[in-house]
């Protein structure tokens, strides 16, 4: 596998935020991809440490990953959080992120909608958003 | 020759202000001596660039914010009745101490060609502009489009003009036979300048822009574009712009699942280098006067998917040569004809090389002269009958 070249990322081309779900299509960029076991890998912002994976399906560069929105209110930060999204194997870990087109700004100009999960006295609402470095992140956030 | 041209906001955004301004602009570089004057000041500096040559004067200083008129100038006011009839669309500008402001310059002028440029100013101009020696009034709405109170007006005090100047030949005709009697011209706006790169046709965007509001009928392209991305998965829709259905088209995009292809861009201070990126361009107004942002995209070899709305698309383009034109408001026929363009790059290229040609018409240097002979001719014309109005 060897060591990725720094710049390498998995870029993306759709997030299908449906159904709770959240589905992500794109394709590893500076890397070649042909190892096995690819994961899409979650980590929680704050606190730090807890993670959640997922199956990635690759195909040549390509891949895509689902992730069930029920999954994501972590117990240790009930009210809000930000996942942060990597493509994952082994020693690998990509962070994904859209960032060879030439639209800046995108948290602003690629917005998707947010989903719904009933908790308790409310709804936690889920959205994937671009961040300021145009990369990946999972907002979740409760209202009463 | 001395030319006064009386804007609403020099100051601000928007197409008709970067028209006139470009007309002040090639009339000062052709030697005249020309004032652009502001009824009201909001900035600080023009949006656009204004010629050195071209001095620039506000009648009503507002950055400091606008006065709220009393009770008792809003009562003088209903008494003598509006002299801008509240049908007209930038009624809120005229507060009576704009209106004030504005017929007070007009009664000062003593010389040269008033070029008056909305409705409100044409109408103070009809009025109280008689001491200008040559006025013309420009006209960038159809008849039709005008509330009724308006063009009640608009019939009864632009005979007083020496001439009015429409963009388009449909108004041309319109304004003619209700304004028997009054010289009325058609010249187009210009673009800025033909010296544009040429869109490659190699990137899958399509580009729309206007304010985000009813009248340039993004909500009929978005279900139009949800048909291409049906056949053309890996198409963008690119719409510049702001406004206040923003929000609404959002819940659209959402609704339609085209987020992952349709996006509102926002404001660009480049886009001119978005248009050379697009590969074609698409108009989806309710009504229009003369969509320049069109005619500008021309000028980067973009094809044109435009409905024949009133009015303008059916002025500039010539269906199936330069762009194709639908039915206004038919929104399958739109999205078809997207899907044609799409599917078919020779087409785009020829209608793209077609356009760029088109273009040519709305070229400054094709424009330009024309005001020039215009304004011309009417002082001779006055100078020839000793100044006598004929109205």
């Amino acid at each position: 596998m060897g060591v990725p070249a720094v710049n390498a990322h998995a870029e993306v081309e759709e997030i299908w935020p449906e159904e709770g779900r959240v589905r992500v299509l794109g394709f590893v960029h500076g890397l070649d991809a042909a190892a096995e076991g690819w994961q899409m890998v979650l980590s929680l912002r704050e606190p730090r440490g807890p993670e959640l994976a997922y199956p990635a399906v690759l195909s040549g560069q390509a891949f895509e990953a689902t992730v069930p929105i029920a999954d994501l209110v972590a117990p240790q930060a009930p009210d809000k959080g930000v996942w942060d999204v990597h493509l994952a194997t082994g020693e690998v870990r990509l962070r994904v992120g859209r960032r060879l087109d030439d639209i800046r700004d995108k948290s602003t100009i690629m917005v998707f909608p947010a989903q719904l999960v009933p908790i308790d006295d409310g709804f936690t609402h889920v959205r994937p958003r671009y961040t300021v470095n145009e990369n990946l992140s999972i907002d979740y956030w409760h209202a009463a | 020759m001395k030319i006064r041209y009386l804007l609403l906001h020099a100051y601000g955004m928007g197409g008709t202000i970067r028209t006139v301004v470009n007309q002040a602009n090639a009339m000062a570089v052709a030697g005249h001596d020309v004032e652009l004057v502001s009824v009201v000041r909001r900035r600080d500096r023009p949006q656009f660039s204004v010629d050195e040559r071209v001095r620039v004067t506000a009648l009503v200083d507002q950055r400091a914010g606008i006065v709220v008129p009393t009770l008792q100038a809003r009562v003088a006011r209903r008494l003598r009745g509006r002299a801008v009839p509240s049908g007209e669309f930038a009624i809120r500008y005229f507060t009576p101490e704009v209106e004030r402001a504005v017929t007070g310059y007009l009664a000062g002028l003593r010389d040269g060609v008033l070029v008056t440029t909305r409705p409100g100013l044409n109408l103070l101009a009809a009025r109280f502009g008689g001491g200008a020696e040559v006025r013309v009034a420009q006209e960038h709405m159809n008849l039709a489009t005008h509330r009724p109170d308006v063009r009640q007006a608009v019939l009864r005090h632009y005979p007083k003009f020496d001439a009015v100047v429409v963009l388009t030949e449909g108004d041309r005709v319109e304004y003619s036979r209700a304004l028997a009697g009054t010289r009325v011209e058609r010249i187009p706006n210009a673009v800025h300048t033909l010296d544009q790169p040429h869109s490659d046709q190699s990137n899958k965007i399509v580009i729309a822009a206007g304010r985000l509001f009813a009248q340039k009928g993004f909500d009929l392209l978005l279900p139009a574009f949800a048909e291409v991305v049906r056949r053309h998965p890996d198409w963008q829709l690119r719409i510049y712009g702001t406004g206040p259905r923003k929000d609404r088209l959002r819940e659209q995009i959402e609704e339609l699942r085209l987020y992952n292809n349709v996006f509102m861009m926002g404001r660009t201070e480049h886009f001119d280098r978005e248009l050379t990126k697009a590969s074609v361009f698409v108009l989806s107004s309710r009504f229009e006067g003369l969509p320049m942002v069109m005619i500008e995209a021309m000028s980067h070899a973009l094809p044109i998917v435009s409905f024949d709305c009133p009015t303008g698309p059916a002025d500039v383009i010539t269906d199936g040569s330069d762009g194709v034109l639908v039915p206004a408001e038919d929104i399958e026929a739109l999205g078809a004809a997207l899907v044609r363009v799409i599917a078919d790059r020779p087409l785009r290229e020829r209608m793209g090389e077609a356009a760029a040609e088109t273009v040519r018409n709305y070229a400054p240097t094709a424009v330009m002269p024309r005001w020039e002979t215009l304004f011309s001719e009417l002082t001779a014309a006055r100078r020839r009958s000793g100044g006598q109005r004929g109205h």
